[in-house]
């Protein structure tokens, strides 16, 4: 057995988030309700909680004398369906086998004086983990995270290594990781993380597929363990849950590299998605920016007809980012599906295919997992190779205009090709979706090229065209005009939404969106107390040397801001008021609100 | 498509010579030494089979009574497993049964009949009047379990195990892709948009 030179800690997760010392809150500031939400990955928020609504107009309750936020956060808004919050850690001494139990007693020995070293060692690495959030930690950089995913057999279905590299290796990463996570589950136990100084390696353990992340970023580990959780929804999205429960029944040698063949790019540009996506990290939509007229108005021209008996969703998306949604009065649909949907429809094959249209059958797992739904995607507007041109200069002088943080597969560190066509195809394409339960592709085709005419001719195409490419589609900061202001990312919870300004120096560089994007992900996970922490807090304000990050949650919304790291205490607070003020007025173009319904 | 990996699990009693078989052939190394294996253990080597470059990851696993059940996580998706014992010692011959049953419980392959084994009489170089299993012995049983391939090897002298392991590997392959390119396809989901469904996303 070979055995993991790491400290391991199977059984108690409190041990995986370290919140370095100097990050505490400033008791004038904190407010440490023990509001306990369940742990895990995707968390849902489960709608018609009555009353939400109408409480959004309490945003401004904010106690300013003694800097308290009184919002009760209602807990049975964050509800999580993991099947790792229950039976992590349980060791079932009685009912082992002898023999099962000595090799896992071996495995228990070696890890435990491993533990006993980096505990020693742990003094010194506290530095480290504090120095994370100071700027020159930073000097090894980002390296890129690595994912790998094996059947529960141990053979090999996906690795963001790029091809060819290490092949001999990397089968014996995945035989020593099934080797692991057996020991444990023949314990009926559940491996989730190891810790080994900067790196943290993150098993999730989806039947009869292992996940696992290797990452030194020092995000939370509740970050790697949902990106583990999309990546399975992807595979999902290609090869249904009921088709890969079947296939495993009767072959658990089966290699499922044969079903998957050839759409690596739909998970490496997930990936890629995944890194700097808030809108993914914080399970919620981030539409596009629009005028709120312009939208109603496209939307109303997708209302499919009565003839179109088995469509589900009509999705209208730009820049990787949707537009309008309509959906039947029933159903809405769950965030994680947009997001699976958007990185198919943004994947080279799909966006650079040189066909009018594509039809392809797509699993939406969220909405049902044991079957396909067909997904019809034509893209309405391209630019035109003059505008290409255009795009590629503006894009080369000002790197940071592409971003909104939450819908590009632009800086994937994961190989790629063709890139740059991607991003600018995204930057203005506008696409059209259409699911649909039934097979007549016919009936969807007509109707699609019935509303592409009608979009055309009342001049809508060209207002949204015209919006994306004049960058009328996001903002900045600093447009808002509030001093030491530098980014937030405001959740609208009833509407299950953020927004989020695009970012900008000194957030402007890959690294530093990757800095901050962690810094988010750290109060989020801190707030919502994701990674087994005993309460999780309304407010965390964290200061490092280049600024201040707090998160607060309150029943309608969520916030997270970053400002400058000289601002005072109560101007943070003014800041953080004044930002939920613009967003309430900028609403109505800032979130998908009134879409209708068939 | 990255290349294929075929997963074989060793099997047999405590020192009929599995690792020393494999090192053997993955290592082209010997060692008188002993070493029981704890737990349990793997090589990889990549091999060509047939015209195609495969990798063979070789699960030696250890034969002491106390670390006999690995558990069915070790075994899951096996595509061949070894069964050696030592010529030497008729025990070790006898107790192939139970390995071979253990094998057969513990990874359930989806058609045990023609499940392929592959059995291995090692350590042939020790002096013929120690030997206690005859391979006309060892032969009979191996075509009353369903003709498994038999080779006589030794570890230490490097005789047969190259031959012995082609045919695992090849064997071993056939079993990985039989079959898998039957794979049905799902339906198409019935949408009923009057049952309710809500995620929340009510935009």
């Amino acid at each position: 057995m070979t055995s993991p030179c790491s400290q391991t800690t199977p059984s108690s997760p409190a041990h995986y988030l370290v919140i370095p010392p100097v990050l505490q809150s400033p008791p004038s500031l904190s407010n440490l309700k023990d509001h306990r939400f369940s742990t895990g990955n995707l968390s849902v928020t489960t709608p018609g909680t009555p009353g939400l609504e109408s409480s959004a107009s309490s945003v401004m309750n904010l106690d300013l004398n003694d800097g308290i936020l009184v919002h009760e956060v209602d807990p049975e808004l964050d509800t999580t369906h993991s099947e790792d919050t229950t039976a992590v850690g349980q060791i079932d001494d009685v009912a082992d086998e002898g023999s099962r139990k000595n090799l896992r007693d071996h495995l228990r020995r070696t890890l435990s004086v491993q533990r006993e070293k980096s505990d020693a060692k742990r003094k010194n690495d506290e530095f480290l983990e504090i120095s994370f959030v100071s700027p020159d930690t930073t000097l090894e950089g980002y390296r890129p995270r690595e994912y790998f995913v094996l059947t529960d057999a141990g053979k090999p279905v996906f690795t963001s290594r790029p091809d060819g590299q290490d092949v001999e290796n990397l089968s014996s990463i995945m035989g020593i990781v099934q080797a692991l996570l057996s020991v444990f589950l023949d314990d009926g136990d559940k491996l989730r993380c190891i810790n080994a100084g900067r790196l943290r390696i993150t098993f999730l353990l989806r039947s009869p597929l292992y996940y696992v992340c290797a990452s030194s970023w020092g995000e939370p580990e509740s970050v790697t363990r949902s990106h583990l959780e999309y990546l399975h929804l992807q595979i999902l999205s290609i090869v249904t849950a009921s088709q890969l429960r079947r296939i495993f029944e009767r072959r658990t040698n089966f290699d499922l590299r044969r079903l998957l063949d050839g759409s690596e790019p739909f998970l490496f540009s997930l990936l890629g998605r995944m890194e700097l996506d808030l809108a993914m990290a914080t399970s919620s939509l981030n539409c596009l920016q629009l005028d709120q007229s312009l939208r109603a108005r496209v939307a109303e021209a997708l209302v499919p007809t009565s003839k179109m008996k088995d469509t589900l969703y009509i999705i209208l998306v730009a820049r990787g980012q949707v537009i309008t949604l309509v959906r039947p009065k029933k159903h809405s649909i769950h965030p994680a599906d947009i997001h699976i949907l958007v990185n198919t429809v943004y994947s080279p094959s799909i966006v650079n295919s040189p066909a009018s249209a594509s039809w392809i059958p797509v699993c939406l797992p969220k909405f049902n997992p044991a079957g396909f739904v067909n997904a019809y995607i034509t893209f309405l507007h391209r630019p035109d190779t003059d505008y290409k041109f255009y795009q590629r200069t503006t894009l080369e002088n000002d790197e940071s205009a592409d971003i909104t943080g939450a819908s590009h597969v632009a800086e994937n560190s994961h190989g790629a090709t063709s890139r740059h066509t991607t991003r600018l195809i995204e930057d203005s394409g506008i696409g059209l979706v259409c699911i649909s339960g039934g097979s007549e592709f016919e009936t969807v085709r007509t109707w699609c090229d019935i509303v592409t005419q009608k979009l055309n001719d009342d001049g809508s195409l060209d207002a949204l065209a015209r919006a994306v490419d004049s960058g009328k589609t996001r903002y900045f900061a600093s447009q808002l005009g509030i001093p030491g202001l530098r980014h937030f990312v405001y959740k609208s919870r009833p509407h299950v939404q953020i927004t989020l300004p695009a970012f900008e120096e000194p957030y402007d560089t890959l690294d530093s969106k990757r800095r901050i994007v962690t810094l988010y992900q750290i109060v989020h996970d801190a707030i919502h107390a994701k990674s087994g922490q005993t309460g999780n807090l309304k407010l965390q304000y964290i200061r490092t040397e280049k600024e201040i990050v707090m998160g607060w949650i309150t029943q309608p919304f969520e916030l997270y801001v970053v400002l400058s790291p000289r601002l005072p205490k109560a101007a943070v607070i003014n800041a953080a008021n004044a930002v939920t003020r613009w967003v309430k007025k900028e609403e109505g173009q800032l979130f998908l609100r009134d879409a209708p319904v068939f | 498509m990255g290349r294929v990996l075929l997963k074989v699990i060793i099997l047999g009693d405590s020192g009929v010579g599995k690792t020393s078989l494999m090192n053997q052939y993955v290592n082209k190394r010997f060692s008188n030494q002993y070493k029981a294996t704890i737990g349990a253990d793997f090589l990889t080597k990549e091999v060509m089979v047939d015209d195609r470059l495969v990798t063979m990851q070789l699960w030696d696993t250890a034969g002491q009574e106390r670390f006999q059940s690995l558990g069915v996580a070790y075994y899951r998706g096996a595509d061949c497993c070894v069964l050696v014992y030592d010529v030497n010692s008729a025990k070790s011959f006898e107790t192939l049964d139970s390995w071979r049953d253990e094998f057969l419980i513990q990874a359930s392959p989806h058609d045990p009949e023609n499940f392929p084994f592959v059995v291995l009489g090692n350590k042939i170089d020790v002096e013929e009047n120690k030997r206690q299993v005859t391979q006309k012995r060892a032969m009979t049983w191996c075509q009353s379990k369903g003709n498994i391939p038999y080779f006589e090897t030794s570890a230490k002298e490097a005789i047969n195990v190259e031959q012995a392991f082609q045919t695992v590997s090849k064997n071993a392959l056939q079993q990985e892709a039989e079959e898998q390119l039957y794979v049905d396809y799902p339906d198409p989901i019935q949408i009923d948009r009057e049952s309710t469904q809500n995620y929340g996303c009510n935009c």
